[in-house]
């Protein structure tokens, strides 16, 4: 049931303009079907660009994504929107190159304007171990061709002149790993416009809509769950659906889904605060990271300066903000940047992320049947969302693992095959 | 911020203390197969609703010790009267 | 079963002439007495870093840990020393300067039982007047009031994101903390302590203020 997208223009602005018309709706709202070839559980970029790719790429369009509150309410519409590819693992380089390659005609693919600000990234060093690092970073990423390099001190005065970089702070800046292609996206178009376009192509989205549990016959564990098992539907607020292919995308609340099918994550739930200031005149043209100092900043193109800092250290469904974080990150904020201390604070606030073991997702088949994971994204969901849907489409559409997500499967944690992503996922853990 | 009930130092805020995890036996590492001491390493309970874990009590007593907390409202049950009787001895 | 804190306090033991490595103050040389207030000042902070501590670490059924006598959270003085309950099984010892070997030496030993003098390597601070809590309260989470932490209080807590030792030991009725930390926080913990009496309009003393 293929329809056409409403056309995103300048001319269609004015026409509809003059005519006193109202933007069709972006998407539809449609009945919940009893049977589906797969169900998509989380409304989110990941969630979405799954269903998206799979209809885009493979022709795959008697989908439903479930989202139990309404779309982008989770993890996507709540981080702080960087975009990079400079990790520290040659897996998660290509990884995370790919999604950028996605990012960067995303506005184009989905006619949707996405407001990709590729301005550059800077993570700052502070210590001769974490230059020793900056380097390793940079060759890992050089060698996959990845635009990245270590600057001094006066490079870094010049791309951002706010930052302190006179030797007397408390944690000096010795130099940084600097990114060119990264930058910063307008995250809740990310969402709309993969909603949109999935819409387009005949993918359900059905908003309020909670999963409570899952269909699992044959299986090892009780009630014919778990191991051995193979999904045939799920159940949710609104009635049951028969699907023979399950994806789980709900990142914080992963595991509290996956024990629905008796699949075992070894994922924590931590939430992650934000926070962002009043907008002022623009004055930060890169987006800064200090790992040390626990803080990242960039500013919006409203002139508002959103940072972030590491999840709270201890695990909760709790996504209520703490004055702590708001003092604390301030005040690591104040020490890269002393001339914001006028700046007052407009408001702070928290999502879920589902941390594993080794910082790395857990991507792909289970040992369920037609149960699939994309989760454990930790605090970097949103910059993989595009790869990931793309990726995991492809799985679900060929019935094999791709390449690029092999190294991500759940069965690593038997294979002591772990992918320590640690040492470059900037800020956060 | 968290307030933990300390069992020996009453009342603290999270900072103050560091979180090891859901509280659990280890398996004896001289007899556990891989497979348990894999499990054991790795899985853990991530349960939106009460979870028996352990912290340690950094800067205070230099404890460690067990509570139960509900993950969703972050309120411990049956919170410890702490131990430490404060003030001059007599 | 020898364990490597007792081997440590053996070799302390063993020295026939030990003193502690570093007995003056790093803040300043001057001050270094366990009576730092000085007349007429409504509230002062005072270097004591050279006051001589002991860390005792004894099971409960050691008789060292019976010659403590002192509950966790509470203090005594005894012969001029000061003996803090400072953890469960865990004590501090405030003397006067100079005075580890006869402190140490006045101690049983026997059993699982530790001893170290952490006179170089802790700093102490005491913290006077009637506003000293209304100074800790901007950089301790803990209640100051007198109901929670009465005098001869021992808490742990973190002070100003350093995790502190206190006690509150008040001088002829006047309001009065020992507070110590790691040496090399010292001079931090001095200057923020410094700075979050500011607003009670005091200034610190003129061989304090380094």
């Amino acid at each position: 049931m293929k329809r056409r997208p409403p056309r995103y223009s300048a001319a269609r602005l004015v026409s509809l303009g003059a005519r006193k018309r109202a933007w069709p709706r972006a998407w539809r709202e449609v009945p919940l079907q009893d049977s589906y070839d797969v169900v998509v559980i989380g409304g989110g970029v990941h969630g979405l660009a799954t269903a998206y790719y799979l209809a885009a790429n493979h022709g795959m369009t008697n989908v439903a994504v479930l989202e139990k509150s309404y779309l982008g309410s989770g993890g996507s519409g709540r981080n702080t929107a960087i975009l990079r590819s400079n990790y520290l693992t040659p897996e998660g380089v290509v990884f995370y190159d790919r999604s950028l390659e996605l990012y960067r005609t995303l506005a184009v693919d989905l006619n949707m304007n996405v407001m990709f600000s590729r301005r550059g990234h800077i993570t700052l060093a502070h210590s001769d171990a974490s230059l020793r690092t900056m380097h390793w970073r940079a060759e890992v990423n050089k060698l996959q061709g990845v635009d990245s390099s270590v600057i001094g001190p006066a490079e870094i005065k010049k791309l951002a002149p706010a930052l302190d970089t006179s030797s007397h702070p408390r944690y000096p800046i010795l130099g940084a790993l600097y990114h060119p292609p990264g930058g910063i996206i307008r995250h809740d178009a990310v969402v709309w416009g993969y909603a949109r376009g999935a819409d387009a192509l005949g993918v359900e989205m059905h908003q309020k809509t909670e999963v409570l549990d899952i269909m699992v016959t044959g299986g090892d564990g009780p009630g014919g769950k778990g191991p051995g098992g193979r999904v045939t539907g799920v159940r949710t607020s609104r009635g049951d659906i028969s699907a023979p292919v399950v994806v789980n995308c709900t990142a914080g609340w992963a595991t509290l889904i996956s024990d629905m099918a008796g699949v075992g994550l070894p994922i924590s739930t931590r939430p992650l605060q934000a926070a962002v200031t009043e907008p002022v005149k623009v004055f930060l043209p890169v987006v800064v990271v200090s790992g040390t100092l626990h803080v990242y900043v960039s500013q919006t193109a409203r002139g508002e300066l959103v940072f972030g800092a590491s999840v709270d250290p201890y695990n909760t469904y709790d996504i209520r903000g703490s004055l702590d974080f708001a003092e604390g990150t301030a005040g690591h904020l104040l020490e890269l940047m002393p001339g914001i201390s006028r700046m007052r604070l407009l408001r702070q606030w928290a999502g879920l992320c589902d941390m594993t073991p080794d910082y790395s997702p857990v991507m792909g088949f289970t040992p369920v049947e037609g149960f699939l994971c994309d989760v454990g994204w930790g605090t970097y969901g949103f910059k993989a969302g595009p790869v990931s849907g793309e990726q995991m489409a492809e799985a679900i559409a060929t019935q094999r693992t791709p390449e690029l997500i092999a190294p991500f499967s759940l069965s690593r944690f038997e294979r002591d095959a772990l992918v320590g992503e640690k040492g470059a996922a900037a800020v956060g853990h | 911020m968290l307030i933990v009930p300390c069992p020996n130092c009453g009342p603290r805020n999270a900072a103050d203390l560091r979180y090891v995890g859901e509280s659990r036996p280890r398996p004896d590492p001289n007899s556990a197969s891989a497979k348990e001491w894999r499990a054991y390493l790795y899985e853990r309970a991530n349960p939106a609703g009460l979870l028996r874990e352990t912290w340690y009590c950094r800067s205070g007593c230099r404890r460690y010790f067990t509570l139960e907390r509900d993950t969703v409202t972050n309120e411990f049950t049956n919170p410890p009267t702490p131990v430490a009787k404060l003030g001059k001895r007599p | 079963m020898l364990t490597s804190t007792r081997t440590e306090c053996g070799s302390v033991a063993e020295l026939p002439a030990f003193e502690s490595p570093v007995s003056r103050s790093f803040v300043s040389d001057a001050g270094a007495s366990m009576e730092p207030r000085r007349p007429g000042a409504a509230l002062t902070l005072h270097d004591v870093s050279v006051t001589t501590k002991i860390i005792v670490r004894a099971g409960p059924e050691t008789v060292a840990g019976h010659q403590m006598d002192t509950p966790f959270g509470a203090s005594r003085t005894e012969d001029g020393a000061l003996v803090v309950g400072q953890r469960p099984d865990e004590w501090i010892i405030l003397g006067p300067a100079a005075a580890s070997r006869a402190l140490i030496d006045g101690l049983d030993r026997s059993g699982h039982v530790s001893v170290i003098d952490h006179t170089h390597s802790r700093a102490l601070f005491r913290l006077t007047g009637d506003e000293a809590a209304s100074v800790l309260e901007k950089l301790c989470s803990l209640d100051w009031n007198d109901h929670m932490t009465p005098d001869g209080a021992a808490v742990s807590a973190s002070v100003a994101k350093v995790t502190c030792d206190i006690v509150r030991n008040d001088l002829d009725g006047t309001r009065s903390y020992l507070i110590s930390c790691d040496r090399s926080y010292g001079q931090y913990l001095f200057d923020a302590i410094l700075d979050a009496r500011h607003e009670f309009g005091v200034g610190a003393p003129a061989d304090a203020a380094g």
